[in-house]
């Protein structure tokens, strides 16, 4: 907590033109919003005074080096970690801080924080789903104690879920008896059934056998052509990125180096470190 | 004289058996005090709040540091002073329950850790509170690899209630001495206690195997 912080009023506007921005896209009023975020371990500064506005249904893809702060975008969003300076918004609602009676901004409690938190899904780069559940159970599991829908309901809209991303058949399989991108689009069903507005895209991918990507962005893709998903996802899948984003934001040592549409990123980078990173990841495939 | 005879043996089995009841019911009670309350504990111990972590820390310390005879000796005879008059039935369920809870708590603190941070990130994306996660992920994830140390301590803690005998609980082991000492025979009596216990430890071990066996990492 900052003075700065303390002393600024929870209605004063909140979205200042983005400093790195080369491309703007059209916000009416971002879902998302980052407002000079930083966050550091120890000395090491992982995101720097960091600016970012997301529209409503946009998909985003985020690259850059490792250490440049990516996961810790998504991380931070999900409040898996805390953040050391700026703002966070999602819609209208701050997500790390409340007002106070007096209008001053202080350090959201967990009621604030869990009610924010619940417009955001995250699917994670290893999974982690529940082991001692089945497919099924761990859709079931958060908008039964969560949302408080009925047994009944929430098995219904698993099951649907469970069939939108091709696994129909497995229903009653244990994570230990399905294959990594099985277990993945699991987890991506057991996230949109909370229903979230946001999804987050952690390296999806990343832990998978090359044969397995395919059916987990298809998947991605699928959801992104028939629901009006916001997304973010940081990937290393630059032909994915390029397909599907509508914007691709390259990080660099905590901030946004360079963004633009797939097609001024990926064939017309303008900075140096951006050309060196694609080129290098080229040379990687 | 026989070496064992068989026949004193039978008239004092109803007697022993009798006991034997309450050794049964002292171990299954302050069992399930153990595994109720060393979970509190073990939750509290971990907890990131150092006003809760450190004094439950502190007593779990002090607990499996100091003899459970002394601490039911205290409960026993010198909470009296201070007006907490307990039975000694009541005393000994519940020393030998806080006893046990504190070792248990440490099982417990081991299994909690070996839960993968993951699991907590998922919970956390899920927005699922932390009362909910704890029973229905957290928990049966950190149970199943601790169920060989809780079974032990099962084990252990049924061995150690003849400890209760020195603040006149009658369990098998009390009764078999003043069996003993009013017919200045202990061969038999003593003989059929050590029985008891190694028939009830095995026998509670096997079921510990099968619970361990159903509840089997799928």
């Amino acid at each position: 907590m900052t003075t700065s912080l303390s002393t600024r009023s929870a209605a004063t506007p909140l979205h200042p033109q983005e400093a790195t921005a080369m491309h703007e896209p059209k916000l009416a009023k971002p879902i998302v919003s980052f407002q000079d975020v930083t966050k550091s371990y120890g000395n090491f500064t992982v995101l720097d005074h960091l600016n970012l506005d997301v529209a409503p249904g946009e998909k985003v893809a985020i690259i850059g080096p490792s250490g440049s702060g990516k996961s810790t975008l998504l991380r931070v969003l999900m409040t898996l970690e805390g953040i050391d300076d700026g703002l966070i918004r999602i819609e209208d609602d701050l997500l790390t801080h409340m007002p106070n009676r007096n209008g001053v901004l202080v350090p959201a409690n967990d009621r604030h924080i869990r009610r924010v938190r619940g417009k955001i899904g995250m699917v994670f780069q290893s999974f982690n789903l529940f082991p001692h559940m089945t497919a099924l159970q761990n859709v079931i599991e958060a908008p039964v104690q969560v949302l408080g829908m009925k047994p009944v309901e929430a098995r219904e809209r698993a099951a649907d879920l469970l069939e939108l991303v091709g696994l129909g058949s497995k229903l009653g399989h244990y994570p230990s008896q399905l294959s990594g991108g099985q277990q993945q689009r699991v987890a991506i069903a057991r996230a949109l059934a909370m229903r979230p507005k946001v999804m987050l895209f952690d390296e999806v991918t990343s832990a998978l056998d090359p044969e397995l990507c395919g059916e987990v962005l298809n998947v991605i893709r699928k959801l992104g052509a028939e629901h009006n998903l916001t997304m973010l996802m940081v990937t290393h899948q630059m032909g994915f990125a390029r397909e599907f984003a509508d914007r691709v934001c390259f990080f660099y040592k905590g901030q946004i180096h360079e963004q633009g549409t797939p097609a001024q990123i990926f064939e017309h980078p303008q900075q140096e470190r951006t050309c060196a990173f694609l080129s290098a990841v080229k040379e990687a495939n | 004289m026989t070496l064992f005879d068989w026949n004193y043996a039978w008239q004092i089995l109803p007697e022993l058996l009798r006991a034997s009841l309450n050794t049964v019911g002292i171990t299954l009670i302050g069992f399930l005090i153990a595994i109720v309350l060393g979970l509190f504990l073990a939750i509290g111990r971990r907890s990131r709040l150092a006003w809760l972590s450190w004094p439950v820390t502190g007593v779990i310390e002090f607990i499996r540091s100091t003899p459970l005879l002394i601490q039911v000796y205290f409960l026993y005879y010198v909470l009296p002073n201070y007006g907490v008059s307990l039975s000694a039935m009541q005393v000994g369920i519940l020393g030998i329950g806080l006893h046990y809870a504190c070792y248990i708590a440490e099982v417990y603190r081991s299994g909690l850790d070996a839960v993968p941070r993951a699991q907590w990130e998922a919970v956390t994306a899920l927005n699922i509170a932390p009362y909910s996660a704890y029973r229905n992920i957290i928990l049966p994830q950190a149970l199943r690899p601790i169920l060989p140390p809780l079974g032990n301590y099962l084990v252990a803690m049924l061995k150690d209630t003849p400890v209760l005998s020195a603040i006149t609980v009658v369990e098998i082991m009390q009764q078999a001495k003043n069996i003993g000492s009013e017919n200045f025979r202990y061969l038999e009596p003593i003989t059929m206690v050590g029985l008891f216990f190694l028939v009830l430890s095995i026998a509670l071990a096997y079921l510990v195997r099968r619970l361990e066996t159903r509840l089997e990492l799928r």
